[in-house]
């Protein structure tokens, strides 16, 4: 197996893989968010900009894949 | 005649799905000329000029005739300012007033040339990495400097160590001194890139499904496609705005984390 052929494999999963901690990450976030929404309405402002901002967080995980992808997208040929 | 330059971007351009701009249509339409190569490479910079352009006009008719009871432009844009505001100060404390100038300055830079890029034809400055990155190296200039004129020469360098208090403190500190220089200079980096790979993504998501779009009518010879990329610009539109908020946000944190520790205490007890 070559290099291009490994990068043609590779680089997409290791896209998925960043992606799937990611994805495990934020549902941990927004269902600790509507969990202490349904408690305490009245905070919802408060905790929607607290789990935006972690979201932001979790989600620049899988960004730092996607520019890596995209970087060594072109090596594939 | 083909100047090198013109070729690494027509060559960087090439390595993802891209929508052509105006500024890169026009450059081809007048390709082999001085004027091609210049919008060529100065592209990215006559962008972040509109934007600021844009916002500089904006800001200078606004403050020309300030009123004590306020217009509707007038008062929506007190009410963003104001939010700003009491953003920076729930953050920060009380003292934090002084920082809002310069962190509202990049909220609203960033926001208008996110928003800026969703418009057709037209392309944010936050998606490429040498118009992000300054932003993010001023930031961490300015957290630096802040602690330094802060803290103390010694002050600073106490942060720095993790501000020991006693002799386990003082013994970690030849451990935690190299931690924190270098987390000081991920910090920029992880900004940067944070916000650069989000708008480049968002752009590179609409420019594949433009594609598809069009290539679904390609056997009908017709000149133009199917727009089902139109959904994923309200997602462009509401991550433009989070990734704008975030950036500021986690600017607001670098700075109240290099802020003295007694205000620090002082802001926790104001929240609870």
């Amino acid at each position: 197996m070559d290099a291009h052929a490994m990068l043609a494999i590779f680089l997409p999963l290791s896209l998925g893989l960043a992606a799937f901690g990611s994805a495990l990450g934020l549902g941990k976030a927004v269902a600790a968010a509507m969990e202490a929404t349904a408690r305490q309405p009245e905070a919802s402002a408060k905790i929607l900009v607290t789990m935006l901002t972690g979201c932001a967080f979790i989600e620049a995980l899988t960004i730092y894949a996607l520019i890596v992808v995209f970087n060594l997208s072109g090596k594939i040929g | 005649m083909t100047h090198p330059a013109v070729e690494a971007v027509a060559h960087e351009a090439h390595s993802h799905p891209e929508v052509l701009n105006w500024i890169q249509l026009l450059a081809k339409a007048t390709e082999p000329s001085a004027f091609s190569s210049f919008l060529f490479q100065w592209e990215k910079v006559l962008f972040a000029a509109m934007v600021i352009l844009f916002i500089s006009f904006i800001s200078v008719t606004l403050s020309r005739n300030i009123k004590m009871v306020p217009g509707r432009l007038q008062a929506f844009f007190e009410m963003l300012i104001m939010g700003l505001d009491e953003i920076v100060e729930g953050v920060i404390g009380s003292r934090g007033r002084t920082y809002t100038p310069f962190v509202g300055t990049l909220f609203i830079y960033i926001l208008v040339s996110n928003l800026f890029g969703l418009i057709p034809l037209q392309n944010s400055t936050m998606a490429f990495l040498s118009t992000v990155a300054p932003i993010a190296i001023c930031v961490f200039l300015y957290v630096q400097w802040v602690g330094i004129t802060k803290n103390g020469i010694l002050g600073y360098l106490h942060h720095l160590c993790g501000s020991p208090q006693d002799i386990f403190g003082w013994l970690l500190a030849p451990l935690m001194f190299p931690l924190h220089v270098l987390g000081e200079f991920i910090k920029p980096l992880s900004l940067s890139f944070r916000l650069y790979g989000n708008i480049m993504a968002g752009h590179v998501l609409l420019a594949v499904f433009m594609g598809m779009g069009i290539g679904m009518l390609k056997p009908f010879h017709v000149p133009f496609g199917v727009p089902i990329h139109f959904p994923f610009l309200f997602l462009e539109l509401l991550v433009g705005v989070i990734q704008a908020f975030v950036f500021t946000l986690l600017s607001t944190i670098y700075i109240a984390m290099m802020l003295p520790h007694e205000e620090h205490a002082h802001v926790e007890q104001h929240q609870h």
